[in-house]
């Protein structure tokens, strides 16, 4: 039975917290529109120059396939601006029940399971909401680098476009809930706003850094060790084929796909399913 | 089922310390139960162990019958334990409504009459990061009855409140009793509070019950007839060891069907009686007798 209540109550209260939701979906896209908006009209005005610097800008010209402007997008929906303004406001979902010390009036209102469930799914449509706001940003700013330099606009992006647009956007999704359930699970254990949303920061940070570090002690960046502890690794792999086809097209191996899968599915679970059983058995005497 | 709420031998430790030390108190169905104890008797301990907010380390706590684990059995009692926080940007009604939907069970509370009935109807739509502690109490209240509960469990309800404010939610609370049938479990630190409020009392000490009983019982037992006489020394020598002097009037400690031996005795003694009434000892003085013994054993 799915926490319907717990999801309509969260689903309430965090539509009314609007400055949350500002941070978390609406200003890294502001941010986007606005710095991309401003740097093409800068291009434009040094536009001779650039011409006479015979610097190349295939921005400036030619047509704009708004499709393949759409994957790119797409491919970028989980990068750290993403993940670490969703998790301002996966922070306050998770953490701020103990700040506020209202978990005292939704346990006995709600099974501890549900309650939990129902954060979760709210958070995942947030992380849906953050992405269509990603989206929507990037169409935004193709409209208006089509516009600034007077570019005419296409619709095709190659083979199977639609179908690999949906993929990176359903892979973002997943990677973007991934790097929020770090944010619930350090939440929990330690009942604190700042831990919830510096530790998968944190957790990132290293998890980024890993392959780099590994690869000197002789453990591969595709290893299996590699992949499973570094789910950022395991969603460039899936990501990667998605982005580009033809001559640059990257192509993935069923047992690399097996390892960034299970990956995924390892970082998608284990912190929720940690989370749970420590709310739980939790005392709730003080939040 | 006649009782609200039955604990057996129920125990409570955080490391060293023992909150409830094999509390067995049985708690009737109807008017309102006061607990009382000093801080760190176990009151809060006991309430949040009723609501599944913490575990004992053993013994049993039921609640209507149930396990304070079992859902249901919680969706049928309200609570506010110590003075109630909400998120800082909803308003009053906001909280009322969040809460509407984290209780689901697809019936829509009363929002504006809960509202009202606690004072708050001019607040409703101001944010509550504004409000006062009385003003938090009042909500607090508000969202424990906010879904007709059979059993409302309330830590301080007055805390923090004007005497307006305390008079208003004395009412309150008996209406609930009186008129809406609930089951009102109340802790209060307002001796005088409670006495006028409450049906039965239980006086918790060192997570441990050392007195329960009806209020009208409980301060009925230290009652003593107060004499205002013309002769005061004359009517203490009658009543000898049974009596005592205080302000100006004599206390006899008799039982009631003494007294008209004793008024008769004093008159054939000359001892002319202006006025007599029976006193009653209060919930402090009983309070402070069980929680000073109590401490006055543990120290020696």
């Amino acid at each position: 039975m799915p926490p319907i209540d717990a999801i309509r109550a969260e689903g309430y209260r965090l539509l009314r917290n609007r400055a949350v939701l500002f941070w978390s979906v609406l200003f890294a896209p502001i941010c986007a529109v606005a710095f991309n908006t401003i740097g093409f009209l800068v291009m434009r005005a040094n536009a001779a120059k650039l011409q006479a610097s015979e610097i190349d800008l295939p921005m400036m010209r030619g047509e704009l396939d708004l499709m393949e402007a759409m994957i790119r997008t797409a491919s970028s929906l989980a990068g750290a601006p993403e993940a670490l303004f969703l998790t301002v406001g996966a922070a306050t979902l998770f953490a701020c029940d103990y700040r506020w010390e209202t978990w005292r009036l939704l346990t006995p209102r709600d099974s501890r399971f549900n309650l939990i469930s129902g954060k979760i799914g709210v958070m995942k449509l947030l992380a849906l909401v953050v992405i269509i706001a990603g989206i929507l940003a990037g169409v935004a700013v193709s409209l208006i680098q089509a516009g600034v330099f007077s570019r005419p606009l296409t619709f095709d992006g190659g083979e199977d476009a639609v179908v690999r647009w949906l993929g990176l956007i359903g892979l973002a999704w997943l990677r973007l809930i991934q790097f929020a359930l770090v944010s619930l699970l350090a939440a929990v254990l330690t009942r604190s706003l700042m831990a919830a949303l510096l530790v998968p920061l944190v957790v990132g940070v290293v998890q980024a850094a890993l392959p780099s570090v590994l690869v000197p002690m002789g453990v591969p960046p595709d290893s299996w060790l590699t992949v499973l502890l570094s789910p950022g690794t395991a969603y460039q792999m899936l990501s990667s084929p998605l982005v580009a086809t033809g001559p640059g097209a990257v192509s993935l191996e069923a047992a690399t796909a097996l390892k960034a899968w299970l990956s995924l599915a390892l970082w998608l679970t284990v912190p929720a399913a940690l989370a749970l059983l420590a709310f739980s058995r939790q005392d709730l005497s003080k939040e | 089922m006649t009782d609200v709420v039955q604990t057996q031998s129920l125990t409570k430790s955080y490391g060293a310390v023992q909150a409830l030390g094999g509390l067995d108190l049985i708690i009737p169905r109807g008017g309102v139960y006061g607990v009382l104890g000093p801080n760190g008797a176990g009151k809060s301990t006991l309430f949040r162990i009723l609501l599944g907010l913490i575990r004992p380390s053993s013994g049993t706590a039921t609640l209507l019958g149930g396990s304070a684990l079992d859902r249901p059995t919680l969706r049928r009692t309200g609570s506010m334990i110590e003075t109630p926080r909400f998120p800082p940007y909803l308003t009053a009604r906001q909280v009322l409504h969040w809460l509407d939907r984290a209780h689901g069970g697809g019936r829509a509370a009363d929002i504006p009459g809960w509202l009202e009935r606690v004072g708050l109807s001019d607040a409703a739509d101001r944010r509550v990061r504004g409000f006062s502690v009385g003003m938090m109490q009042r909500l607090g209240v508000a969202a424990a009855l906010l879904h007709r509960p059979e059993v409302v469990i309330l830590d301080e309800p007055t805390s923090g409140m004007d005497p307006p404010g305390i008079q208003d939610m004395r009412a309150l609370i008996r209406r609930l009793a009186d008129e809406d049938g609930v089951t009102v479990i109340l802790a209060s630190h307002q001796l005088a509070e409670v006495q006028r409020v409450c049906d039965r009392v239980a006086i918790l000490n060192k997570g441990r019950l050392v007195r329960e009983g009806a209020v009208s019982e409980l301060t009925s037992l230290g009652e003593r007839l107060r004499l205002l006489v013309d002769r005061p020394e004359a009517a203490l020598g009658v009543l000898g060891a049974k009596g005592a002097g205080e302000d100006g009037a004599v206390l006899a400690a008799i039982g009631r069907d003494e007294a008209p031996a004793l008024i008769r005795a004093l008159v054939e003694n000359g001892v002319g009686v202006i006025e007599a009434r029976w006193v009653g000892t209060d919930l402090e003085s009983i309070f402070f007798s069980e929680t000073q013994a109590e401490t006055t054993h543990a120290a020696d």
